[in-house]
């Protein structure tokens, strides 16, 4: 009788009793672990546990760099575990870790998941990796230094910012009789294209403009001078005229058969483009150089294409990070090794080489040479205006992802108007709003 | 002193008691030994299954933050649980998929063990291509169906999709749902099969043998010998579909995630989505209260009308 209802409590149970049996982890506490941290000797020994999930997306690159950083005598041995998991599911299985009492030292998260370890009190500021190294804090970029604070406080140290890119399948381009050196740059132009690619054969489609998630959706939501939130942060104000216009556009190509509705878009869009069955889609830049090594055609990237009318273009930028989880002083110092050398000089020059992003410490740019010279694509896509991805604060920010994607599906498939689908979705973020107060 | 046995009466009474101080000690051995053989399994019961079922029930009183450790209680109001759109929408969905699921696999369960027996050979290698489906793990096989109802490439739109004018199943509000519910079947129908082959392995051959020197034909030997004879294989397979039913969770969570828009979001979906998604475990717990009670009432429902009848007939 509902064996797994019991199985699943019992596992809850045992991990609130384990987490009860946890050492003390008040504020109070984790501050002056990480005081001792700044001074603390350090256990040539110590062993990091590093978790990453999105190992598609990059992970192999990390692998080089930890293999690299293990080999290098830093008397810190990084121990990762690197799993296909989402950044959702990846913070799932932290929290359970934590709710136990044995948490990696390190996790990879984005602005989506973030929230909610500094919401828990379970990520630790990661300052305390700069303090001991003020000529690395003047070589990193600021602006992307930023992304990764909460209220004024580092909490995820960056890896490498990302943007939304729109890769192409160019030998479609080719095929339709579209220049592949000249991709649309404008909702217009990119409806034409698709119809052009639409119409060469049947079961084929153009483009796929939307995501699982609202990455895509506040590039032209900003473009078009919209706002997720007002500027108090206290209400939802991506419901109004700019937001409708862009689920508007999107419903428009689906009902032209020019863009696929798929439920579960990142990993349909991803085949769909593949098979060769959709011609362009909106990824994440740092995606490009697995695609286009996968691909058995000519992929391209280029700048996001803007909303008609819109005063300007701009992207969001997440930043993948790592959020410190370790609270021992050793750990924490064994911890902030591994963190600096992620953003030293060659470290940075090989994930700009594989992940095709801006370099985070502008002393690597002597290391990469004429690399971005070479990649004028790259430059355009990286050029893009960026603001740094909005999140709901606190643990709603994963709930509203998902509350997006169905509001978008509502919008997408017809079954709700532009403006009702984002009215229902501000009612709830209005809720997590609150509920983060 | 009164009452004590002394002298000569002492040894009539210890022979008038000898024989019951023999016959006691089986009668003790019987009432003890087998209460010492079954405490484990009670102990059992009480860790993994009572114990757990209180803690849900204390889980539900509380806001439980289980990273922070701060909890807050809020008890079980039961107007806002029925307010609760999102578990009413689970409710029905896990009704549905139930409705779609247990006759059909059932009837298939019991159409393919008859039609097995009724083979004059390679009854073994039949059983063994029913019995696959459920020797394979469901996770795996779920996403094997993902790729089958893939729109437009996939196995069913090319095939069954077309001849229906149906297609694009997974991402249709619509077709979501029986979609899964193809799957469940297909799973559920082989685990319905073996339970009807063993059953009819208990069908006395003799009964089957007078029916038929009586001038009974195929039907009514199955009619009236065979079918009351499965009768308690029947309650059997038919409570645990329904279980099974009730409880689905891996062929949602790797077709569907519970989409579009929660149109696929049953009752074990939704627990996981509160409880290990959302890590919200006294909402968790509060699904896994509905979800324990509405089996336990549909079991008891299912047992106490149509069980109790098949399991009589199967008794004649």
């Amino acid at each position: 009788m509902a064996s797994r209802t019991w199985t699943v409590l019992v596992i809850l149970v045992g991990v609130s009793l384990l987490g009860a049996c946890s050492t003390d982890d008040t504020p109070e506490a984790s501050a002056e672990n990480q005081a001792r941290a700044a001074t603390a000797a350090v256990d040539p020994a110590e062993e990091v546990e590093v978790l990453s999930g999105q190992a598609a997306q990059n992970g192999s690159v990390l692998e080089g760099l930890v293999a690299e950083f293990n080999g290098s005598g830093a008397g810190t041995e990084v121990d990762l575990e690197l799993t296909n998991q989402t950044d959702a599911e990846t913070l799932q299985r932290v929290q359970a870790a934590l709710a136990a009492g044995d948490p990696p030292d390190l996790v990879r998260v984005t602005p989506t998941t973030l929230g909610a370890l500094v919401a828990t009190g379970a990520a630790r500021p990661v300052d305390v990796c700069l303090d001991g190294d003020p000529g690395l804090r003047n070589d990193l970029v600021a602006e992307l230094l930023d992304t990764g604070r909460v209220d004024g406080t580092l909490y995820a140290w960056p890896w490498y910012s990302t943007v939304p890119a729109l890769f192409y399948d160019a030998d479609r381009f080719r095929e339709v009789g579209l220049d592949p050196d000249r991709p649309p740059s404008t909702y217009s132009e990119m409806e034409a294209a698709a119809a052009r690619v639409a119409a060469s054969a049947s079961g084929r489609f153009g483009v796929v403009l939307y995501g699982g998630n609202d990455y895509a959706f506040q590039g032209p939501l900003f473009s078009l001078g919209g706002a997720m939130v007002d500027r108090d942060g206290t209400a939802p104000a991506f419901d109004g005229a700019a937001g409708a216009e862009v689920l508007g556009f999107w419903r428009r190509l689906v009902e032209r058969e020019l863009m696929p509705f798929y439920a579960n878009p990142f990993a349909e869009a991803a085949e769909s483009f593949a098979r060769r069955e959709v011609a362009m889609y909106v990824n994440s830049s740092a995606n490009y150089p697995q695609v286009a090594a996968g691909a058995g055609f000519d992929v391209r990237m280029a700048p996001m294409p803007v909303p008609d009318g819109a005063d300007r273009a701009v992207v969001p930028a997440s930043t993948n990070g790592f959020a410190l989880l370790a609270d021992e002083p050793a750990a924490v110092e064994a911890a902030c090794r591994f963190l600096r050398y992620l953003v030293s000089e060659p470290a940075v020059a090989t994930t700009v080489r594989e992940t095709a992003t801006v370099p985070l410490n502008r002393a690597a740019e002597d290391e990469l040479g004429p690399f971005f010279a070479e990649r004028p694509d790259f430059v355009a896509v990286n050029a893009q205006q960026a603001v740094p991805w909005f999140t709901f604060p606190g643990a709603s920010g994963t709930e509203f992802q998902r509350a997006f994607t169905d509001a978008q599906t509502l919008a997408l498939t017809g079954r709700a108007r532009p403006e009702e689908a984002l009215a229902e979705l501000a009612s709830k973020a209005t809720a997590f709003l609150r509920s983060s107060e | 002193m009164p009452g004590l046995a002394t002298g000569a009466a002492a040894p009539r009474l210890v022979a008038s008691l000898g024989p019951i101080a023999r016959t006691d000690r089986p009668r003790l051995a019987a009432r003890w030994v087998p209460a010492a053989l079954t405490l484990p399994a009670f102990a059992l019961l009480g860790v993994f299954v009572v114990g757990p079922a209180a803690a849900s029930l204390l889980l539900a009183l509380f806001d439980w933050n289980l990273v922070s450790g701060e909890r807050r209680f809020v008890g079980l109001d039961l107007g806002a649980m029925a307010a609760d759109a999102e578990l009413r929408r689970a409710l029905v969905n896990t009704v549905v998929y139930a409705a779609f699921t247990v006759p059909a696999s059932v009837v298939a369960g019991l159409a393919i063990a008859v039609g097995i027996e009724a083979l004059a050979r390679g009854r073994a290698w039949w059983r063994t291509v029913y019995f696959l489906p459920l020797a394979a793990t469901q996770v795996a096989m779920a996403v094997v169906w993902r790729w089958m109802f893939h729109p437009r490439t996939g196995l069913v739109d090319a095939t069954v999709g077309g001849w229906l004018g149906l297609g694009d199943w997974l991402n249709s509000f619509h077709l979501a749902l029986p979609a899964l519910a193809v799957v469940g079947v297909w799973h559920q129908a082989a685990f319905c099969a073996v339970v009807f082959v063993a059953g009819l392995a208990g069908v006395p051959a003799p009964l089957r043998e007078a029916a038929r020197l009586d001038g009974a034909g195929r039907w009514a030997r199955f009619r009236h010998v065979t079918w009351p004879a499965l009768g308690p294989a029947t309650v059997f397979a038919t409570v645990a579909s329904t279980v099974a039913a009730l409880r689905v969770f891996d062929s949602v969570r790797a077709m569907t995630d519970g989409g579009p828009v929660g149109h696929t979001e049953t009752l074990s979906f939704l627990l996981w989505r509160r409880g290990v998604q959302a890590f919200e475990v006294g909402e968790a717990a509060k699904v896994a209260i509905v979800l324990l009670g509405f089996t336990l009432v549909v079991a008891g429902v299912q047992f106490a009308t149509v069980g109790r009848r098949l399991e009589d007939a199967g008794r004649r």
